[in-house]
């Protein structure tokens, strides 16, 4: 019916509406600077009409939902290409500290103590009956024997050091786990009613892609609105309200496993499942690349043990002994110098005979020649043993740098266009409030009208 | 494309730090001197880098080792040079004393500077470098040379054979041994006494036989001497070898290593210009918005 008093219900409604988007315009603009917030804007819509002579009558606006503008395959993408940041980021940070060991560039590296190594035996060879030679041969032999062990346990170090960051993030990773469990409950009531959960969902969003960074996952949502995860290949994290954990165990070598922990508490390794993440890329490096680089120091080391030990026992000391080996040990991690030659550098065997001694020094020249020999697999000298190792650490360092630019500069692209579809414009933020505040003024301005139209039917009688 | 203040912040904030990266680096090679200061910063021109440090290093040891076969060879050179001086001395003795011209006394005379000359030579041979012994083959700690009473002299070193290393497997025998010397073809030592004792002896003709082995004598230390000369000679030879090689990998060593100074000021000063304007223009970018204007 047209009455007065249906104007005074649209101009009502209008206030109502108009002041609603003017609040949510407030909350865009307060959360302009918030992380992983997306605009929210009314949805407006015209009332049903009324059919009436002369024709069918509006009856004014209504808000039908308050909308997130967001975009969810984006969001998907987004995730995906976070894990393998993620793992690329932890893993050129930790290859970065293994470069370090391998620091040539100082001169007082592997390369350089194995050259003065074999530069002392040439010198003993030189003067083979010089005690003054054997004395710095012996601390030559020390320097590159307790260079190798310092490269061996500094690489052991960086293992251990990504088992402690591997610990932390298993903590954030089940922290989080249970914020999205419970922010699954929230948004599940609130759309139960009919109501979008927005702010929960961009905080869910959220969660969700700092988890994509740490570990691979996959993520659907149900038709209540709930998320379910599952990690590590298919084990879940969370699913509706529920939470599962993952902990660390150690293993064999001395270093931690992922393990999921199911509902009856018993565990499964997911080790060799993850793919993703920060966790894969500490994980390649400490159980693929390091102990690839430790044994080949081992084999080096082993290599130069037994070529000189072999070579060194057939010889003769100044003193006639024979028989002794120079090196203890089999590895980089034990490598040493005999005591017994520590103790008497009379011991070191420059001469190859008995009757040799004390100017035959051609033992101490085949040991020193030894460091021309294809000693490696018969292709590699020790010296370009070394060397190579030294390129391919830098190889793998580059290629981590690179392929972390790259992914690095994929997720800029995509966050910018998220930002682009869901980010807030202060300057948007301020038409729109002038264009609200006129309407609320025109709308406010027409109840005042239908007062003064009141006052005059009131008064016309 | 609809672009928020967020947008625009991250994006000026992005290209800065992207600047000020390539800034910090060039930076770092300028001050160090180096263009690779970690292996990854040039995996292959690492490898090189170490290759050439260790040639040069090998090349030093060289050198050191050349140095100790020149002093052990110079030594066996004057020593030889002054036993030839006290052969030929010898020689001249027997000449003039197996002439009609000498007699008894002259013979004996000459008998005593014989023994001197016997006792130097006994000297010469036990010739030492430091606490070697020089002739003695690979027993450098005794005394290669000794006599009886009757002036027998024996060796009582060995033939061993002392070398150095002046190439990668390659090595020079650098000491002349004792028995080459004294007692190959003649025994020097045995000439001598003899030779003595035929003037003690007022005998001609056990004095002139002498002659003609002290000749073989000569001759004898002449072979060793050459040969010390030629080894010499190659020492020399390879010494500059090594130092032009070692010129032309420190060389490669620099221009793999070194950063190219001029480029990378350059560089510096081109990069300040690009960070500069940059931040100008972000100023000018981020900092006007709508509110500025509606009054």
């Amino acid at each position: 019916m047209p009455d007065i008093y249906g104007i005074l219900n649209v101009g009502r409604g209008a206030l109502l509406v108009q002041q609603q988007a003017i609040d949510i315009t407030g909350h865009n603009i307060a959360n302009v600077n918030t992380p992983g917030y997306s605009r929210q804007r009314v949805d407006m819509e015209s009332n049903e009409p009324i059919s009436l002579w002369p024709g069918q009558m509006g009856t004014g606006v209504r808000a039908t939902e308050i909308q997130r503008i967001y975009d969810r395959f984006l969001a998907l993408q987004i995730n995906n290409e976070n894990q393998q940041l993620g793992r690329w980021e932890a893993q050129k940070g930790a290859l970065e500290r293994v470069e370090m060991i391998f620091d040539e560039s100082s001169e007082y590296g592997l390369n350089q103590a194995m050259s003065e190594f074999w530069n002392a035996w040439q010198d003993l060879a030189g003067n083979p009956s010089g005690q003054a030679e054997r004395v710095v041969l012996l601390a030559k032999s020390e320097t590159l024997t307790t260079t190798f062990n310092q490269i061996y346990s500094a690489l052991e170090q960086i293992q251990k050091d990504i088992d402690t960051s591997i610990e932390g993030t298993i903590k954030e990773i089940n922290l989080i786990a249970e914020q999205i469990a419970d922010l699954n409950q929230k948004i599940a009531r609130a759309e139960a009613g009919r109501l979008n959960a927005n702010d929960y969902r961009d905080r869910r969003d959220l969660l969700l892609k700092q988890l994509s960074s740490m570990i691979d996952i996959n993520n659907f949502e149900d038709s209540d609105g709930k998320v379910t995860i599952l990690v590590g290949g298919g084990k879940p994290l969370v699913e509706a309200t529920s939470s599962w954990k993952l902990s660390t165990e150690r293993n064999a070598s001395g270093l931690q496993d992922i393990v999921w922990i199911n509902s009856d508490g018993n565990s499964g390794n997911i080790t060799d499942n993850i793919s993703g993440g920060k966790l894969k890329g500490w994980l390649e490096t400490r159980d693929v690349i390091i102990p690839e680089y430790l044994e080949r120091l081992n084999e080096l080391a082993g290599s130069i043990i037994s070529r000189v030990n072999a070579l060194h026992s057939g010889g003769y000391g100044l003193d006639g002994s024979t028989g002794n080996d120079f090196f203890t040990g089999t590895s980089a991690s034990d490598i040493a110098v005999n005591s017994e030659i520590v103790n008497d550098v009379k011991k070191i065997a420059a001469a190859e005979s008995a009757g040799g001694v004390p100017g035959d020094n051609s033992n101490a020249i085949a040991i020193a020649n030894l460091q021309n020999e294809l000693a490696i697999h018969n292709t590699a000298t020790f010296d370009s043993y070394y060397n190579s190792l030294v390129s391919d650490v830098g190889n793998e360092v580059r290629k981590a740098h690179v392929t972390f630019e790259h992914q690095s500069a994929m997720i800029t692209h995509l966050d910018n266009y998220r930002e682009s579809l869901s980010g807030v414009s202060l300057d948007e933020e301020m038409i729109n409030l002038i264009k609200f505040q006129h309407a609320y003024e025109a709308a406010a301005k027409l109840i005042g009208t239908v007062d003064e139209l009141l006052n005059t039917v009131i008064n016309m009688v | 494309m609809r672009v928020t203040n967020k947008l625009m912040a991250d994006t000026v904030a992005n290209n800065l730090f992207k600047n000020t990266e390539h800034l910090l680096k060039i930076q770092n090679m300028i001050s160090s001197g180096k263009r690779i200061s970690k292996p990854s910063d040039d995996p292959i021109g690492m490898g090189k880098v170490l290759d050439y440090r260790k040639t040069i290093s090998s090349i030093d040891q060289y050198n050191r080792n050349i140095a100790r076969g020149r002093s052990w060879l110079d030594i066996t050179d004057s020593t030889l040079g002054s036993v030839d001086n006290l052969l030929m001395r010898a020689k001249e003795i027997a000449v003039s004393q197996a002439t009609g011209t000498a007699n008894k006394q002259t013979r004996e005379i000459a008998a005593k500077e014989m023994k001197n000359i016997y006792e130097q030579m006994l000297q010469l041979a036990n010739t030492k470098l430091g606490s070697s012994y020089i002739f003695a083959g690979h027993k450098t700690d005794t005394a290669p040379f000794s006599r009886d009473d009757d002036y027998n002299a024996s060796y009582n070193g060995d033939k061993g054979d002392i070398r150095i290393i002046v190439g990668e497997d390659t090595s020079i025998s650098i000491n002349a041994n004792g028995e080459d010397i004294f007692f190959s073809k003649v025994s020097v030592f045995d000439v001598l006494r003899d030779l003595k004792d035929g003037l003690q002896n007022n005998d001609p003709s056990a004095i002139s036989n002498q002659i003609e082995l002290l000749n073989d004598a000569l001759g004898q230390v002449l072979k060793v001497r050459a040969e010390v000369g030629a080894k010499l000679n190659r020492l020399e030879i390879t010494e500059t070898y090594w130092a032009n090689f070692k010129l032309n990998i420190t060389e490669m060593l620099s221009q793999t290593e070194d950063a190219d100074l001029t480029k990378a000021i350059t560089d510096l000063t081109t990069q300040e210009a690009v960070y500069q304007t940059s931040l100008a223009i972000s100023a000018r970018i981020i900092q006007p918005s709508l509110m500025n204007f509606l009054r």
